[in-house]
């Protein structure tokens, strides 16, 4: 009751977004702003043409609203996202990305598309980046046993997708172990 | 104005409604003041650390330690922070954007949070009977918490009883039996996998059979809450 069921066996995609909220990022202001004293830390004062590190929100914020423009961070170029997927399809691990690489593009993509160079060629390669991943959990799943499994350089969004079905076959496979000693889990689960 | 602290029913009453009570009255927002704030030397901020807790009280199948410092620091720079952001009567452009910033970043220090509460709430109200009867049950939940739980219980038990307790022969109707070794109370799945991420290098953890593995930092492992526990307190491991 207090956690409706959508919310109980993962985050959803709307907690994983604001999750990502906190990551910083660096914007050129646009207006003169005097610093801004937030609960978390103050940011600002802003002077254009200086660049400014803030939260992502933050930043969202202030795109919609003409006060910046966004610097586009390394990893969100044609040029890294191309030799990210050349490992992913040479590597049978995970390569390295941001934790939270999908809700950043999204958001950015969404809402600065213009501060994003190439940017339908950056969303085609995010694509093709996913589903690269997403077929090497699906092999990860059958590595499942109630042992321990490795998943290095995974994404949160990726984590939160596999993370109900990955919970329930775990202990399926843990019950169904004969050495287990605590079979009869009397949990509520 | 009545603080978020006394009204649990709020949170379980308005599960679409993103707004506490104090929102209803503090709808304007004029000008900033700006309040040189406190600098607290956390080496990570309050909201950050708020923001861990919470991903680790969703992920894992026990109640955890209630974070009050935590909760009630955040509680009182949420309220300074709105106590200080006046009516004016001059609102221009810059000044508006700036309110804006203040309330969008009180919202979300509130939802998060709220979110912390509900997720607690939910485990509470899974386990109100083991919890009561931890010996350390009032390290582990707040006052209010605590109050909550035992008013939970007696609404469960009166309900049952009513229901279908009442039906039954007088030798059935207690609900905390043990049978064998097994007990009739909901305890906490302590063998369920989470997904965790290790924070300092070189951890050796016990797995349940006779299996020492060492990780990492960095790396990101599927593991029994059991194996774990014990370096999630400490701080070592993060739920994720």
């Amino acid at each position: 009751m207090a956690l409706p069921r959508t919310h109980q066996a993962a985050f959803t995609p709307q907690e994983v977004e604001f999750l990502s909220g906190n990551e910083i990022l660096t914007i050129i202001p646009t207006q003169r702003i005097n610093e801004i004293d937030l609960i978390q830390k103050s940011v600002g004062p802003f002077r254009p043409p200086l660049q400014s590190k803030v939260p992502l929100w933050l930043a969202i914020l202030m795109k919609k609203q003409h006060k910046c423009t966004i610097v586009c961070p390394d990893w969100l170029t044609v040029e890294f996202l191309k030799d990210r997927l050349k490992e992913e399809e040479n590597d049978a691990d995970f390569s390295k990305l941001p934790f939270h690489y999908m809700e950043m593009a999204q958001l950015l993509l969404e809402n600065a598309r213009d501060d994003v160079p190439n940017s339908e060629q950056v969303r085609t390669l995010l694509k093709d980046l996913r589903e690269t991943r997403q077929a090497k959990s699906r092999v990860g799943l059958a590595e499942l046993d109630d042992n321990w499994l490795g998943m290095n350089n995974l994404s949160l969004m990726e984590i939160n997708e596999i993370r109900p079905f990955f919970t329930r076959a775990y202990d399926q496979i843990r019950r169904l172990n004969p050495d287990e000693p605590d079979r009869k889990a009397r949990s509520a689960n | 104005m009545s603080v978020i602290e006394d009204d649990t029913s709020t949170v379980n009453s308005s599960q679409n409604n993103l707004s506490f009570h104090l929102s209803q009255e503090d709808s304007l927002y004029a000008q900033a003041v700006a309040v040189s704030q406190l600098n607290e030397n956390y080496d990570d901020d309050q909201v950050t650390a708020l923001t861990h807790a919470w991903i680790n009280e969703r992920n894992s199948p026990e109640l955890l330690k209630y974070k009050r410092r935590l909760v009630e620091s955040l509680l009182d720079k949420l309220r300074e922070k709105i106590d200080n952001v006046l009516d004016s009567t001059t609102v221009d452009a810059k000044n508006m954007f700036v309110s804006v910033v203040y309330e969008t970043e009180v919202e979300r220090v509130r939802y998060l949070i709220k979110s912390y509460l509900r997720a607690r709430l939910f485990k509470i109200e899974k386990f109100a009977l083991h919890l009561l009867r931890l010996p350390d049950y009032e390290d582990i939940m707040s006052p209010q918490e605590i109050v909550y739980a035992r008013s939970y219980q007696e609404l469960l038990d009166g309900s049952n009883h009513e229901a279908f307790v009442r039906l039954l022969p007088p030798s059935q109707h207690k609900q905390d039996e043990m049978s064998g070794e097994l007990s009739m109370i909901v305890t906490p799945n302590l063998e369920a996998p989470v997904f965790c991420r290790f924070l300092k290098d070189g951890q050796r953890v016990v797995l349940s059979m006779t299996e020492m593995v060492d990780y990492e930092k960095g790396d990101i492992v599927l593991l029994r809450y059991r194996s774990v526990k014990d370096l999630l307190e400490e701080g070592t491991v993060e739920l994720i």
